[in-house]
């Protein structure tokens, strides 16, 4: 026993096998700069997701200079025109001439700071008429950088909403099931099993179907969530109800029993937690495919809807192989929703592997 | 009598398939009639799947038993419904067998031992007060208050079973059962846990119900032995009694392995009638007989 | 030297710079029964392992020698430690539901070790495995080798491994802590086969244990060890008569009734 260590559980030693996973937590910290991203999304987009301007439909990046004749000066942005060659395609040419100035923290579009906070300050912007299109434009000559972020915003938050009522209602189901055995047991295992019998994408679309015409796109938003939400708990709910089967059997329950506590009592304080061990890496496993659901359905149109920006419908533009042959900057989305996917799956990956050995061992010393 | 068990039965379905109704049952408890007076702990002792740890178990009530009776300081409590039997929970405690897996390994010890407190929690209003408390236990079972931040994982089996009988002794029972609570651990650590009981006995007024395979380790400690087969009690007597004079053949084999590490040579199983009752022999000495 | 089995001189074990066993010296003679004592975390299992030379990740010989059969074993390769494990020293271990594999029958398993240290034909290994868990006293050996460790109970289990141990016919049958997790009655059982065994196969057996009374009655000689060192070895009987070291007389107030 050692006397000035710090005293850690069982579970937070497991959970130190995490930190020492380079891949893992260079995951991490780019799901963080994602999140950070959405989360100050109005103060990183130089514009609102759905600032127009047609003259730049499909503009390519900007080039940013930071030499002028080969003097070192602030960084700009040259001016671009656009014209048709030969053939009638559109292309973009620099002025040479219109030089316009990156500046920073500048006053443009109201937006709401964590949707609550009037500002007006962006971290970098150009004077107009210049346009500042980091990652090019779209159709509608939106930025594509803004609108990622802005995207961002509703498809991250929709996996990780959508999970957290999908774990809540899991854990409640499987441990209330687990616990109780018999009858309630039964009943509530052939609901799971009922819920998830329908093949998952098309009871999606049933669900959504049944969402009223006349809803506005954020009641839409959260409709989705909770669809999403309900195919998502019972394959969760079925495996703590397994895992609580047999932690009701151990003696630490037995003792509590013993010691006068009542069920609601020992299933929150003595079972669940340990199925922590489980659900959490699970639930990290499980945020991409709502993350996928999300973009699937705003890909076929069925989700959020234009104006509003999300990974999915962004996409939708990109389903044409001659507009990304010339303008593949609309891709990014996709690239977007890969990383995020990618780093989950590590994470959750990483997750289990600490976790794992944690799980058999709390299963032998039965 | 400080507790009176009369004629309690439990049966277990044996498992068939989960779609049809159990064929057979397992007959755990067949019939026991035991008493235990304050003072005089009572060994019982009995192979695995003799029904001992059902027994024990049905007595603290967390399982149900099919007939039968319990008494507790005179009051009949079989049917006394949940909320009234907490007080009688209070009463008595139960220490399990594995250190392992009786402590919850994601509480820290001070969490465990507050949570014995639970059935009397208006006299702990103050964390401050619970903390005491738990600091007073654990000394009394020799270990040292700074140890309450620390998690089961920290410490060897025969600390933690000192933590699993302090968390017993929390709210002061009356009745102690000890579920083969030192067969998991070894001879030596045995030996101290045994002194330990042998102190706290002295120093609380409690009294063990004391549950184990081994004849020789429950007679340490026990003022009188009941000897457990198949679900029924084959043999009772004072401790020195049964040790110099076993009657039940089954008896005799137990000693014979506890003590001289011998097997006896009966090639069946030992023989019950259903008629047997428990018979009087004289000295306090009962044994099952036709 | 000639007239003992297997021979520790000096041997030191350490993990992570502590040291688990020091210094320790222990002699098996042919055809005896030597039982090493001591308490959880004396050292006593590191030492069966590390004649094997199982020992886990991170333990390391820091010195010392051993002689199995006038062999040294510390310099073998892995080979040929191969050829050692089950042809000459079995070992039983303390929780057989852990030593078998779940997913293969008793039979099977018992099959592996003829296959790999014996040159009988499929016949003969079917012969030899009823053959020997007739031996070590299970009471329906064909319908035993057909099952799975986890249909047979507890004792059934333990003298299921004892089988496999002995299947190759060793010279030396390590057998550590065999009997902890099960009721003395079956303590018993065990304990007499183990005296059959050492009877009619010429076996020698180490057994470590922390039951003073079983090695009293069991062993003709004891190693008493605590903390990684022997603080005691001798003839059973002598060591007991008159114990020399304190903790040897600790271990001897455990056998009082």
């Amino acid at each position: 026993m050692t006397k000035n260590a710090e005293h850690l559980s069982e579970f937070q030693i497991a959970l130190r096998g995490f930190t020492q996973n380079r891949l893992a937590v260079s995951c991490a910290y780019v799901l963080l700069v994602l999140y950070a991203g959405a989360l100050l999304a109005g103060f990183f987009a130089p514009y609102s997701f759905q600032d127009e301007d047609r003259n730049y439909s499909y503009a390519p990046p900007t080039q940013v200079k930071i030499f002028d004749n080969g003097r070192f000066v602030a960084p700009y942005v040259p001016g671009m025109k656009l014209t048709f060659d030969e053939y009638n395609a559109r292309i973009y040419v620099i002025d040479p001439v219109q030089k316009y100035s990156i500046r920073f923290f500048v006053p443009g579009d109201t937006y709401r700071l964590f949707g609550v906070f009037p500002c007006r300050h962006h971290l970098f912007s150009v004077d107009s008429p210049g346009r500042i299109y980091l990652l090019g434009a779209d159709a509608r000559g939106r930025d594509v950088f803004s609108r990622l972020l802005y995207g961002a915003q509703v498809s991250l938050s929709i996996g990780l909403i959508g999970v957290f009522i999908s774990f809540a209602i899991g854990l409640l189901v499987g441990g209330i099931s687990g616990y109780y055995g018999g009858r309630l047991d039964n009943f509530l295992m052939r609901l799971c099993e009922m819920v998830m019998m329908v093949p998952g994408f098309y009871l999606l679309l049933a669900l959504r179907a049944a969402v009223p015409d006349n809803f506005n796109s954020l009641q839409v938003y959260f409709a989705i969530i909770i669809i999403l939400s309900f195919i998502g708990w019972a394959g969760l709910a079925r495996i703590i109800r397994g895992m609580c089967l047999s932690l009701r059997e151990r003696e630490y329950v037995l003792a509590a029993k013993g010691l006068g506590l009542s069920d609601i009592k020992i299933i929150v304080r003595h079972i669940l937690p340990h199925t922590l061990s489980y659900s959490i890496f699970a639930v990290m496993l499980s945020i991409p495919g709502y993350i996928l659901g999300e973009s699937g359905l705003s890909l076929i149109g069925l989700g959020i809807q234009d104006p509003y920006a999300s990974w999915g419908n962004m996409l939708s533009d990109a389903m044409s192989i001659v507009r990304i042959k010339f303008a593949p900057w609309i891709l990014w989305p996709a690239f977007c929703i890969f990383l995020t996917v990618a780093c989950f799956n590590v994470i959750g990956d990483a997750l289990r592997d600490c976790l794992d050995p944690m799980l058999k061992s709390e299963g032998e010393n039965t | 009598m400080l507790l009176e068990l009369r004629n309690i039965r439990k049966s277990f379905p044996v498992k068939g398939g989960s779609l049809s109704r159990p064929r057979s049952f397992v007959r755990a408890v067949d019939g026991v009639d035991l008493a235990l007076a304050a003072g005089e702990n009572l060994g019982l002792v009995g192979e695995s799947g003799c029904g001992k740890t059902t027994l024990g178990r049905i007595i603290v009530k967390l399982i149900a038993p099919e007939s039968g009776n319990i008494l507790f300081d005179g009051k009949d409590i079989t049917s006394t419904p949940g909320r009234q039997f907490r007080e009688y929970r209070q009463k008595m405690q139960m220490v399990f067998q594995d250190p392992y897996s009786s402590l919850d390994p994601r509480f820290t010890i001070y969490r465990i031992l507050e949570e014995a407190m639970t059935l009397e929690w208006e006299e702990y209003p103050a964390p401050a007060k619970r903390r005491e408390r738990a600091a007073q236990v654990l000394k009394t079972v020799g270990l040292s208050p700074g140890m309450m931040e620390r998690f089961p994982h920290e410490f060897s089996g025969g600390e933690r079973q000192r933590i699993a009988i302090a968390r017993a002794l929390v709210l002061n029972p009356k009745l102690l059962i000890l579920d083969e609570a030192v067969s998991s651990l070894d001879v030596l650590i045995q030996k101290q846990i045994l002194d330990l009981l042998d102190r706290l006995q002295k120093e609380f007024q409690v009294t063990y119900l004391f549950i184990s395979h081994n004849l020789r380790v429950v007679a340490r400690i026990s003022r009188r032995i009941a000897v457990m087969y198949q679900g029924r009690i084959v043999e009772a007597a004072p401790t020195r009694e049964l040790l110099n004079n076993p009657l039940h053949p089954y008896t005799k084999e137990l000693l014979a392995a506890a003590v001289d590490y011998k097997t006896s040579v009966r090639e069946e199983a030992v023989a019950i009638g259903p008629h047997a009752r428990l018979a009087d022999k004289g000295n306090g000495h009962w044994v099952l007989a036709d | 030297m000639s007239s003992n089995l297997l021979v520790v001189e000096d041997l030191t074990v350490t993990v992570a710079q502590k040291e688990i066993v020091s210094a320790a010296n222990l002699e098996i003679p042919f055809l005896s029964v030597t039982a090493l004592v001591g308490g959880s975390g004396s050292g006593k299992t590191t030492m069966g392992l590390a004649v094997l030379k199982l020992l886990p990740l991170g333990f390391n010989v820091r010195q010392g020698r051993i002689w199995f059969d006038g062999r040294e074993v510390l310099d073998l390769s892995e080979d040929r430690m191969r050829l050692l494990r089950g042809k000459e020293i079995g070992m039983v271990f303390q929780e057989p539901l852990y030593a078998f594999n779940p997913v293969f029958s008793i039979g099977d398993q018992i099959a592996e070790v003829l296959r790999a240290h014996t040159p009988l034909n499929l016949r003969q290994r079917r012969a030899r495995i009823l053959e020997l868990l007739n031996l070590v006293g299970l009471p329906n050996p064909q319908r035993a080798a057909g099952n799975y460790p986890h249909q047979l109970s507890g004792g059934m289990r333990q003298r299921a491994m004892i089988a496999q141990a002995i299947a190759a016919g060793p010279k030396l049958l390590i057998a550590d802590e065999p009997t902890s997790n099960l009721d003395v009655t079956l303590q018993a059982k065990i304990m007499e086969l183990f005296r059959k065994l050492k009877d009619e196969l010429k076996l020698s057996i180490l057994l470590i244990t922390h039951d003073l009374g079983m090695v009293a009655h069991m062993a003709d000689r004891v190693a008493v060890m605590t903390g990684g060192k022997i603080v005691e070895q001798g003839m059973t009987k002598d060591v007991l008569k008159d114990p020399r070291h304190p903790y040897t007389r600790t271990l001897m107030e455990t056998i009082e009734v």
